[in-house]
Parts: C-alpha cells; structure tokens; sequence
C-alpha cells in the first residue's frame, strides 16, 4: 500500500467513523432526552408570537428579590450586609488600585 | 408523554436519512456502467461547485473581517465623547454554580457608573439565595436582584429590560464573565445614533480538553471571523448572548424580546435591523463562556442553536423574496439561513458522497486532494484570525482536524435537528451541565 492509498483510508475510515459518531451521540442525546422528567417538551404551553408588553410585564409578573428592594429605590439587604458588605470593601479595594 | 414521543420521532427520521444514504449506496452499485460513468463525472463538478463556494465564502469572510480589524485599530484611538450609565442584565435558570464567577467579574469593571440586575427566572437551585448576597453597592456599580416564576430567558430579560433605569443595556449570561474593559469597549460605538447595538466577542474559557479546545477555535475562526466581516458593514446578525449592549431606545421600538424562538438573540438581532438600526462587532468587549466539555451537551446546545435559528429564519420567511427596500436585511436574512441551513447539508453530503464515490469507484486519490487542501486553508484561516485577536498560537494546530472530524461531526447534528425543525418536532430549552471549571472568578489573568 502506498502513501497515497494510506492517507486515502485514513481520511475515508475518519469521515465514516465521524459521521456514525455524530448520529450515535444525537440519538444518545435524544435517548437521555426523552427519559429526563418531564422529557423534550414541558408541562408549559408553547408560546407562538408573544409580543412583549411592558406595560403588562412591568410591575405584574415580577416580583423582587427575598429582601424587599423596590424599584430604583434599592438599598442594600440584610444579606448584602454581612456578605455584600466583606465583598465590598474587598471592589472598593480594586477600584482603589485602578 | 410528550417528549419520549418526540424523542422516538427524531429517532425515526435519523433512520430514515441513514436508509435513505444506503439506498443511494446499492442504487449505484448496481447501476449500469454508463451510469457509474456519469456519477463519476458529477464527483469532479460537485467538486468543483463545492470548492468555489467554500472558496468564496472563506475569501469573502477572511477579507471583511480583515477590514473590520483595521477600521478598529483606526478607530482605537478615537477619542470617546460621552459614556452613558449602563443597566447590565444577567437572566439566571438555575445557575447557582456559576453566577458568583460572573458577579465577581462585574465588581471589576472599569466603568463610571452602571448597575447590575440579576433576574432570577424562577430557579430550583440557590441561584436566588446566591444573587440576593449581592445586593447593595459595588464599586461603582449596584447589584440587585429580581425573580418570577419561570417563562424563559426571553421573559427574563424583558423583565429586566422594564426594571432598569439607564439608557444602554448590557445584556450577559450567568455562565459567562466579562474582562474590565468589556463596557468601555462597547458602549463606545454608542456615539453613533444610528447604532442600535454592539455585539462583543465570546470566547471560550475552559480549554483543558480537546473538545473545548476544539470550541475555542471555531470561536475564533467560525463565530467571531463572520461576525467582525459583518460589524465592517454594521449588520451582525446575531448579537450573542454572553455579550451584547444595546441601545434602550432601540430596543423599546421592536419591542424588545419576543418569546418564539429558541435564539432569542438572533430573533432581536434580525428585528432591530429590520428597524434600520445599525449593528456593530468589537472584539475586544470580550465575555469567557463555559463551552460544553461532553459531546452530548455539545449536541444539546447546537441542536437547540439550530432550530432557534431555524425559527428565527420562519418568522421572516417572505424576506427571502423581498431583497428590497431593505437589502442589509435580507442579506443577513440570506445569510443566517446559508450557515444555518444549506452549508451544513452541503458540507455532510459533500463527504458522504465523496466517500462513496471513493468506496464505489476508487476516486481517493482526488479527494485527498480536496481534503489537502481544505486543511492548508482551514490552517491559514485559523493563523490570521487567531493572529487577529492576539490568541494563543496552541490553537492552530486544531486546525488539522477541524473541518473534517469537528465540523463535520457539528453539521451532522444539525442536518438532524433541521430535519427536526422542519417536522416541527417538539423540543424543550435543556439545561446544560456547568462546572465552573473550578477555577476563580477573575475575568483577568486567567488568560494572558
């Protein structure tokens, strides 16, 4: 066997075996898919050209965070205090040294 | 259920495909000589046409995208006149491993004034609890976070969008983090009031395997090459989710995100162009994302890119035979569907078929060539354009197995899931698996 015919079978046998790889591991996505809970499709209904309203979405569906913040008023939480409050210095540090 | 029968669906029509290529195999096995003949000659003319598009495609990209790099370097030095307040939205679905990696990046931007809103789109995990800790003052920034039942990143980010204050809106994944400079960089271009939007560089952080490795390049020369072409002409089709600020007027006008697709970022992309507004690249607005490390999740998420895209190109189908008035938006349009759509089926039948005739009738020795050739370009393509964003050069070599394993194997999945589309099978968003890859959360430093 010449070089020829060995890069031949090379790049042949690589594209076959890529090939059959690629379907093997798209059905194995689909096999674990479809025994996840709940599988592809969820429980919701599919929303077709869903325009968004803000005046609807606005102050409706979204509530804040566990602490209470409100709008722009916000201030920092109880747990910003203890956490937020070690993670803050330790910016303020950085913006310092930029 | 559902699901499993859309799962047993797709298993249906992957069968089919496979049957129907091995129809093609004993149909031309026990055809005539005369038809062999002819099959063979229409192996050199597919040849032909395929090298010329690919041909023109890489020159065309390689070309614009060299130009884009230029007019940056020029307009580096521009001096920046004013630097709007920044809203920065991070929509999170269970991202409790790795929203603190993309916090702590944003304690570090270099940025006069800007605040950061964590959208908690109704997690199972501690994503909630994990955000809330941030709230109050960074820097010059601040943190604060706002949940609701889950409806999608869609949903997630017009929440966002109607909860924040500043004129330009920086929208990122909770997966991702950015480097200091990454609003700097892009609220730049906002200077120009006909630009809508700045779409900034993805790359992909965790490099430790062949497969991420493999990502990183196809960043660099598959996503990020296209996109700097299409910033020279200010009409990027898509603006990535990990990193993409927008212009809050522009964004009002088309109604900020629509729910219908699974690409939402191309969905907003292609409606703020239809508005005429103007889409630019800068590469070095640059975001780290966590590129799947098994090559399930990496079917997952092309697959879930791809009929997203799909969808997105079925709302504006009537585009395609409308290349006026708005001709920068049909090209976009044509060009979504070309990647999306008609390469990935050229690319895998091209090599089955070459396979074959190479099986049938011993024509190896020209698909060597063909192969030998499409490496040299792939390896050039991947030295100047890994060159172009000051990468490492360990990437290159990747480029000896990226279009006939790597693509390869990405085009198959996407012949499938197009297949899929197509049906309009069922299909669900999928969670990828994160690992944070263990690693701190410093946008700086980890890649020098």
């Amino acid at each position: 066997m010449n070089i020829v015919d060995l890069l031949v079978t090379i790049v042949v046998v690589t594209i076959l075996v890529t090939i059959v790889l690629a379907v093997v591991t798209y059905v194995a996505y689909k096999l674990r898919l479809s025994r996840e809970p709940g599988g592809a499709a969820t429980d919701v209904e599919p929303q077709y050209f869903v325009r968004f309203d803000p005046a609807g979405t606005a102050r409706g569906s979204v509530e804040h965070g566990p602490t209470g913040v409100d709008g722009d008023e916000h201030g920092r939480s109880e747990h910003g205090s203890t956490k937020g409050a070690r993670a803050l210095s330790a910016a303020e540090g950085h913006a310092a040294e930029a | 259920m559902s699901g499993r029968r859309s799962a047993w669906r797709g298993l249906v029509v992957v069968f089919a495909t496979v049957a129907l290529t091995l129809t093609f195999v004993v149909a031309a096995l026990t055809a005539s000589p005369e038809v062999q003949a002819l099959i063979l000659r229409a192996v050199v003319v597919t040849l032909i046409i395929f090298l010329s598009i690919l041909f023109l495609r890489y020159f065309a990209l390689l070309w614009f995208a060299y130009l884009g790099h230029s007019e940056r370097n020029f307009q580096s030095s521009r001096r920046v006149q004013h630097l709007p307040p920044v809203s920065i939205l991070i929509p999170a679905y269970n991202e409790g491993k790795v929203l603190e990696r993309a916090l702590t990046s944003l304690t570090r931007l270099e940025y006069p004034q800007f605040e950061v809103i964590v959208i908690d789109d109704g997690s199972s995990d501690d994503t909630l609890q994990i955000a809330a800790e941030w709230e109050g003052r960074w820097g010059t920034g601040e943190f604060r976070v706002i949940t609701k039942p889950n409806g999608g990143k869609a949903t997630a980010l017009n929440a966002g969008i109607t909860q924040s204050k500043y004129p330009l809106i920086f929208c990122m994944d909770a997966d991702s983090y950015v480097e200091p400079r990454t609003l700097l960089r892009s609220a730049r271009h906002f200077d120009d009031p006909c630009v809508g939007a700045v779409a900034g560089n993805v790359k992909v952080e965790n490099r430790h395997k062949v497969i991420t490795r493999l990502q990183a390049l196809e960043y660099i020369e598959g996503l990020n090459m296209p996109r700097r072409a299409q910033g020279f002409v200010a009409a990027v089709n898509i603006v990535p989710g990990p990193v993409g600020m927008f212009r809050r007027e522009a964004l009002e006008e088309i109604g900020c995100y629509d729910s219908d697709t699974f690409a939402e970022d191309a969905d907003l992309t292609l409606k703020m162009l239809a508005a005429g507004w103007r889409i630019e690249y800068e590469d070095t607005a640059i975001a780290w994302s966590e590129a799947p490390e098994s090559w399930t999740d990496l079917v997952q998420q092309r697959y879930r890119w791809t009929r997203g895209i799909l969808q997105t190109i079925r709302k504006r189908k009537r585009i395609f035979l409308r290349p006026f008035p708005d001709f920068p938006l049909w090209v976009s349009t044509l060009q979504l569907g070309f990647e999306a759509l008609v390469w990935p089926a050229m690319n895998v039948f091209a090599h089955l078929f070459f396979v074959i005739v190479t099986l049938l009738f011993g024509a190896g020795e020209i698909i060597l060539h063909w192969i030998v050739l499409l490496t040299l370009l792939d390896l050039v393509a991947a030295l100047v354009t890994v060159s172009m964003e000051e990468e490492s050069l360990a990437l290159v070599p990747m480029a000896l197995v990226y279009r006939f394993v790597f693509i390869l194997f990405l085009d198959v999945v996407k012949m499938l899931a197009t297949i899929e589309e197509i049906f309009r099978l069922e299909m669900g968003w999928g969670k990828l698996n994160r690992t944070a890859g263990g690693r701190p959360a410093l946008a700086s430093g980890i890649h020098s």
